[in-house]
């Protein structure tokens, strides 16, 4: 076996200079990639708001919902009745169509038409003006009474119009 | 390997690059030497370093410690260097098929070592020009330099049996012709 100094010469060795330029090179290449670091740092905070932000939603619409339903249960009896009636009502009237303008009615079909729609008419200008006196909660018997008998009136106009095919289901 | 080595090892593993610097330290002289001898463009022995040392620190932990650290990395090492003389066909790869070990070739004679046999190397092909500075320069032994070429140790004798009949031979010439 040769001593490896007999072998090698100068030009063989890595100079000092060479040394550092190669670890340099070196630790470039295995040093944890900071871009990627920060970028997943980034993701991993960009998922933490998200959720944070969702949570918050998500409570923020359940709070508001118990808070709307302690209200609404706090509410007397009285008036959540009558808010019962006009959900009622109005949703009946969003779902039965038009009603009917058919030409071909006779005269006289068409004057009870025009009759009941201007019954309707003042039924619904009644129980407005009565709300507005009522001023949310105050609710008389007197008038309370008054607004029930409002409601069925218009109910029984609304059965009497399908009853005569005024309004078409 | 030593005791220090081996903790460096086992520290770097873990991402530690003071311990890997250490372990760069310890071998990047030897590694760097022996490329050169397949390569007079420093520049390019140096990135052959570069990447042998890069490729030693992603796959530290499949170093299981069989071996000496400086086979494993003489091993990355060389395979950076053929892998660039493939890709740039500058030299084909030597076939050893003309290499098999034949029990009838005598083991070399004792040779006689001068400067002018390092001119002459450069006409061998890389495989026997390995074998002969791992051997007879690094000190690595038959075993560790068959696993580094990953040839047959058998291989790896007649190879550098060879090489000195070849530098011997050269010599005799050399020397009737003065």
């Amino acid at each position: 076996m040769m001593r490896p100094d007999q072998f090698y010469t100068s030009d063989d060795q890595p100079t000092g200079r060479s040394r550092k330029r190669m670890w340099r090179a070196i630790e470039r290449e295995i040093a944890p990639h900071r871009a990627t670091l920060f970028f997943i740092a980034d993701k991993r905070s960009f998922a933490y708001g998200i959720a944070a932000a969702l949570l918050l939603y998500l409570s923020t619409v359940g709070g508001i919902t118990v808070v709307r339903q302690l209200v609404e249960n706090a509410q007397p009896q009285e008036v959540r009745v009558d808010k019962a009636y006009r959900t009622a009502i109005s949703e009946f009237e969003r779902v039965v169509p038009d009603i009917s303008s058919d030409s071909s009615r006779s005269p006289q079909a068409t004057q009870e038409l025009s009759s009941r729609k201007e019954q309707m008419r003042l039924v619904d200008g009644a129980i407005n003006e009565l709300r507005r006196e009522m001023n949310g909660n105050d609710i008389s018997p007197v008038k309370r009474e008054r607004l029930r008998q409002l409601y069925s009136m218009k109910l029984q106009i609304l059965q009497r119009m399908i009853e005569q095919g005024e309004i078409e289901l | 390997m030593t005791e220090r080595e081996t903790l460096w090892i086992e520290e770097a593993k873990e991402g530690d690059h003071k311990a890997f610097k250490s372990l760069y330290e310890l071998h990047v002289t030897a590694l760097f030497r022996f490329l050169k001898q397949f390569s007079s463009d420093t520049t390019l022995v140096e990135d052959w370093v570069q990447r042998a040392f890069i490729k030693a620190f992603e796959h530290l932990r499949d170093f299981r410690g069989s071996a000496r650290f400086s086979t494993w990395l003489f091993t990355l090492g060389l395979n950076e260097m053929r892998m660039d003389r493939r890709r740039a066909q500058i030299v084909p790869m030597a076939s050893l098929e003309n290499d098999k070990f034949s029990p009838s070739e005598s083991e070399p004679e004792q040779l006689e070592w001068d400067e002018t046999m390092k001119t002459w190397m450069r006409d061998l092909d890389e495989t026997k020009r390995a074998v002969f500075v791992l051997y007879e320069i690094e000190g690595y032994s038959h075993a560790e330099i068959a696993e580094m070429l990953n040839v047959a140790e058998s291989t790896s004798r007649t190879l550098l049996s060879r090489t000195k009949r070849y530098l011997q031979e050269r010599w005799k010439t050399e020397e009737t012709r003065r």
